[in-house]
């Protein structure tokens, strides 16, 4: 089973489409491939298509137009590895929370003589949260089922949820997109809370912190989406950093923070790693003690109040060590 | 020629990952590398690499010019994307003509008529497009899509016959499509359901993932054989090559893969049979694997490494040989309850094997056993402002700590 396989090759999946949506004008192919492939493909691809029409795949009708050589729309059955890496998703506990048992059962049974590609006990994600989601829990199952379905027909919701501060907090919310912490093993929803008055303010919601959700009759607001959501968030400038290599420190810190959007350059004179990371604010204090926890190896210089924070606590610790 | 563009040897298309994936990896990590910095191969193949990921990623690579030169990145804040843009590299495996036109062709054939020979299909591929094939590259392609699990072969009489493998009946299920959308970005191996997205057609619109390390991606291919040798309980010749860039050759038992979920680092845990001793290889240095002969007690190894991954704070097995020896570090933290609770709750929920005991009201203790306390710096650190107490049996271990704190304090005292 490889899994770098020319049969996956994206030159293989637009020669699909185009004959699928043939006869096509040379115009229409060109911009197929340009949308579809990568960027330099439309210059190898046409010359075997089009111009000199090398592989014999299409033909030109008399119209100019391009039409399909085959005798059916192109198809091809799974592979073995495609087959095998589902059958690794029966084995996950989250498989569960999209399906039903009837289904699974199912699918079990059509792939029966196949092996799974891995099973989730190969992995171990060693500093993963100890306090994930109970993915199996009944209630869990019907409250992410239910929104998944209102985010899929876009409707708004009626959402009974309980704070991690123990506050309960009933009204409608308008579903935007689910999002799955691996570090926390936790689903969150993303979405906008609507008011009586039709205000709105986007808010997180921990699944494993809802108590019911019910389908409302409100109509679904275009103008609350994840665009808006994401910028409504946005930090107003990026976190600066300085981090020097002494202890593999520009290494770790690239690594840590590669899912970050950022922006580095290297000062090879001095061995700094100049830094800007552009961030959720209401992640700041993780992303702050994330930063602190580099040590002396990296530096937070902006914004002013982020540094003014890390400035506190390394203070504090300082007294609390040395009684200064 | 095409749109007046001269082409030359150059292609966007691949035989193996390995060379391209150290670029992409250095683009999309480091991100400040300029094309001095690549000096272990010639200048002409960085620029090819650097092309060619361009021409995969389009806008999600960033060229600046900065006093170095010019620095090439990608850029993507992951928590934020609907797939893994990575993915793109699988799907530039160089081909023939002879593949694309024997893949369409012999599906197209395949799915007219329910079984055929090998003759059969080689005649119908010239009176149905006017090729002539010799039988034997025919033949090499339908054994290829066997093996692919794509075309089932079966004897009848003297002859095979080749006909299409069934699709399984879930693949139209709306369910397991939605599914499809989540696991193609959150599950090992995930660019395999971005192939089955792809030939769906559809894209994710539902899920973000948070913490959210696309790079691992460009390891699948060395994951692969490992994950077979585990579960088929075969022993590995890995090479690796460490930051020291020394290439090692390590015999020995694949266990485990560990995944990082904060640092996005994995890793390969090994028992080394030439030092007896439970071993970590990261994989993005592991360069090659080779899947070698099955051992009858693999599951002894399982075992001593059960019975010790127990006292690993994270990837270290410390210099265990049969027994190990543990150290430990003990500290103390001040918080307010109930207002702080929030910090009680992470102290609790990160301590991994740790033992968290209350001291009164405002103070709580962690203690934690392990083979390397070192490992548990970077996690105590995150507690600076709070730490009343730290001792540990390896003294070199506090005393950095302490001096840590006092060099972080010089280094903010300036406003």
């Amino acid at each position: 089973m490889e899994i770098f396989s020319e049969v996956y090759n994206c030159y293989y999946s637009v020669v699909s489409r185009i004959l699928k949506d043939s006869p096509l004008t040379k115009e229409q192919i060109d911009n197929i491939i340009r949308s579809k492939a990568f960027s330099e493909s439309v210059l190898f691809l046409m010359p075997k298509l089009c111009d000199n029409n090398q592989w014999n795949i299409l033909k030109r009708t008399q119209d100019g137009m391009y039409t399909s050589n085959l005798k059916n729309e192109p198809y091809m059955p799974l592979t073995l590895l495609e087959k095998s890496w589902i059958k690794s998703l029966l084995l996950d506990d989250r498989f569960k929370l999209f399906t039903t048992d009837d289904l699974i059962a199912s699918m079990e049974e059509e792939l029966k003589d196949i092996k799974p590609l891995f099973r989730p006990s190969n992995f171990y994600y060693f500093d993963r949260f100890s306090n994930g989601d109970n993915f199996l829990n009944p209630n869990y199952r019907v409250n992410f089922s239910s929104i998944l379905k209102a985010i899929q027909n876009r409707n708004v919701l009626l959402i009974d949820y309980t704070t991690s501060n123990g506050k309960r907090v009933i009204g409608y919310f308008q579903p935007l997109r689910l999002e799955y912490s691996l570090k926390n093993d936790k689903f969150r929803l993303f979405t906008a809370k609507i008011s009586k008055n039709n205000e709105y303010r986007y808010y997180v919601l921990n699944i494993s912190g809802i108590n019911n959700v019910t389908l409302s009759n409100k109509p679904w607001i275009d103008t609350l989406n994840i665009k808006n959501f994401f910028n409504s968030r946005k930090g107003l400038e990026p976190i600066t950093v300085k981090v020097i290599q002494e202890r593999n420190g520009i290494d770790r810190f690239m690594m840590e923070f590669a899912c970050y959007e950022k922006y580095a350059e290297y000062d090879n004179k001095n061995g700094i790693v100049t830094a800007q990371i552009w961030y959720d604010t209401q992640n700041e204090t993780e992303l702050l003690i994330r930063l602190l926890s580099f040590g002396p190896v990296l530096e937070i210089i902006s914004p002013k109040s982020i540094r003014e924070q890390a400035k506190q606590r390394v203070q504090a610790q300082y007294h609390m060590f040395f009684n200064i | 020629m095409y749109g007046g563009i001269r082409l030359s040897n150059y292609s966007e298309l691949i035989k193996n990952l390995k060379n391209v994936r150290e670029y992409m990896k250095d683009f999309y990590i480091y991100g400040f590398k300029t094309r001095n910095d690549f000096q272990e191969k010639s200048q002409r193949t960085y620029d090819n690499e650097r092309r060619r990921i361009e021409s995969w990623l389009g806008d999600l690579v960033k060229l600046n010019d900065t006093s170095r030169g010019r620095q090439v990145s990608i850029s993507a804040d992951c928590g934020h994307i609907s797939t893994n843009p990575l993915y793109r590299a699988y799907q530039s495996k160089s081909f023939t003509d002879n593949d694309i036109l024997l893949h369409f062709y012999i599906l197209d054939i395949l799915k007219s008529e329910d079984s055929l020979s090998l003759d059969d299909i080689t005649n119908r591929i010239c009176d149905n497009y006017s090729i002539i094939l010799d039988t034997q590259i025919v033949r090499l392609k339908l054994n290829e899509y066997v093996e692919s699990g794509i075309i089932c072969k079966e004897k009848h009489g003297r002859a095979f016959v080749y006909s299409l493998c069934p699709q399984p009946k879930f693949i139209d299920n709306p369910d397991f499509q939605t599914a499809l959308k989540f696991f193609s970005m959150a599950y090992p191996f995930g660019v395999v359901g971005y192939y089955i997205l792809n030939q769906l057609g559809i894209e994710n619109d539902i899920f973000l993932l948070k913490h959210n390390y696309i790079v691992h991606t460009l390891e699948d291919t060395i994951l692969m054989p490992l994950i077979q040798s585990i579960n088929e309980h075969r022993t590995v010749e890995v090479v690796n090559f460490g930051r020291d860039k020394q290439e090692r050759t390590i015999y020995g038992i694949p266990l485990r893969i560990y995944v990082s979920t904060q640092t996005g680092r994995r890793y390969l845990i090994l028992f080394n049979l030439k030092y007896n001793r439970i071993k970590s290889l990261r994989l993005d240095f592991v360069r090659s694997v080779k899947v070698l002969d099955v051992i009858s007690n693999y599951d002894e190894y399982v075992q001593t490494f059960e019975k010790n991954s127990k006292y690993c704070w994270g990837i270290s097995f410390g210099n265990f040989k049969k027994v190990g020896n543990f150290e430990y570090i003990k500290f103390t933290i001040e918080l307010e309850l109930p207002k702080e609770s929030y910090i009680l709750n992470r102290l609790i929920r990160e301590c991994r094997n740790g033992k968290v005991e209350k001291i009164s009201n405002s103070l709580y203790s962690c203690t934690i056993e392990t083979f390397d306390i070192t490992e548990t710096k970077n996690w105590i650190r995150s507690f600076i402002g709070r730490i009343v107490s730290i001792e540990s049996s390896n003294k070199n271990v506090t005393n950095k700590f302490y001096e840590d704190i006092s060099k972080m304090h010089q280094m903010y005292k300036e406003n």
